[in-house]
């Protein structure tokens, strides 16, 4: 009867411990994904939100997240880029680019994980024999990316 | 002068044998101790878990089951020997929910990430009005089967009203 309940409870032991290996097995893949999930950009907000403040003169080309190093520090920041053109008169496109960006970093659409964005380059283009003013802007992302 | 000899001699030997059977002897025993001690600590609170928590087996079951679970929902692509076929098949039933017309889909590459994922990587075109392209992004981002957007580049589409987006797509191969 007492061997019964021991063998009885060493299978239970034997399980668990089993589980237990199971479980963190699971759980170390589980923290992998949920990392890599964080640092997703979620572009469903994004995409809504550049069209909302778009000026008519103004089109989108193309977004993505980039490293970028930091000013001050070695650490690398994952930056979200929006690349476009502006097509109007040259006394205007500086504004309309300003404003646009204003528009963006008073949005809580745009700004969630964002910080706040800035013009970081403009070229000028030629388009189907039409001038237009390319521009880059740069949003760094919150999550930093770890040093390599 | 025999005696000293002698007592040199046996001196060195029992030092000799002393080393040799604790280097030989209690060293191995001492980790094997050592070993067991741990071994019946780790059953002790195993049996203390069982005792204190009678339903812990079926506990630990549950959880398992439902990590087991997100993880197969990570690992979707993969799954498959056919990963395209199962993203098209997935991105078709969205695009028809939201209207939006897949034109190219292409497997770009298989790459390996630093921490033992392998990643499967996409390029996908679709044309739609924006707000339909909008939608059909944020169906993709709010699946349970994780696929991450890598890249947008939009262009304007055949008509007027209509847009292009073409999506640099990635998802998991086998985590881990």
């Amino acid at each position: 009867m007492l061997n019964k309940k021991i063998l009885s409870e060493g299978v239970k032991c034997e399980t668990l411990a089993e589980f237990q290996k199971k479980n963190t097995e699971f759980l170390e893949k589980l923290s992998l994904y949920k990392k890599e999930k964080e640092k997703r950009v979620i572009w469903a907000n994004k995409l809504a939100a550049l069209n909302l403040f778009l000026p008519e003169e103004m089109w989108i080309s193309k977004l993505y997240p980039e490293k970028e190093k930091g000013n001050l520090s070695e650490e690398k920041t994952l930056s979200l880029v929006v690349k476009g053109y502006v097509s109007s008169s040259p006394a205007q496109e500086a504004k309309i680019i300003n404003n646009y960006i204003k528009k963006l970093n008073q949005s809580p659409l745009w700004g969630e994980n964002l910080e706040s964005t800035r013009l970081v380059s403009i070229k000028e283009e030629e388009i189907n024999h039409t001038r237009v003013l390319a521009f880059q802007l740069y949003s760094p992302l919150k999550i930093k990316e770890e040093k390599q | 002068m025999n005696i000293k000899r002698w007592t040199g001699l046996g001196l060195s030997l029992y030092l000799f044998l002393g080393t040799g059977g604790f280097i030989f002897l209690l060293l191995p025993q001492r980790v094997t101790i050592q070993k067991l001690k741990e071994e019946r600590k780790n059953a002790e609170s195993i049996y203390s878990q069982i005792k204190s928590s009678p339903r812990i087996i079926e506990e630990f079951q549950k959880e398992i089951s439902a990590t087991s679970k997100i993880i197969k929902q990570a690992e979707w692509l993969s799954r498959s020997s056919n990963p395209t076929g199962i993203l098209f098949l997935n991105l078709n039933q969205s695009a028809l929910k939201k209207q939006v017309k897949i034109l190219f889909l292409e497997e770009i590459s298989k790459k390996k990430y630093e921490e033992g994922k392998k990643s499967l990587s996409w390029k996908l075109d679709v044309e739609g009005n924006y707000y339909q392209l909008l939608s059909f992004i944020d169906r993709i981002e709010r699946s349970p089967n994780y696929l991450k957007i890598e890249e947008i580049t939009i262009s304007p589409g055949e008509e007027d009203n209509l847009c292009r987006m073409v999506l640099t797509l990635s998802g998991f191969g086998k985590i881990g």
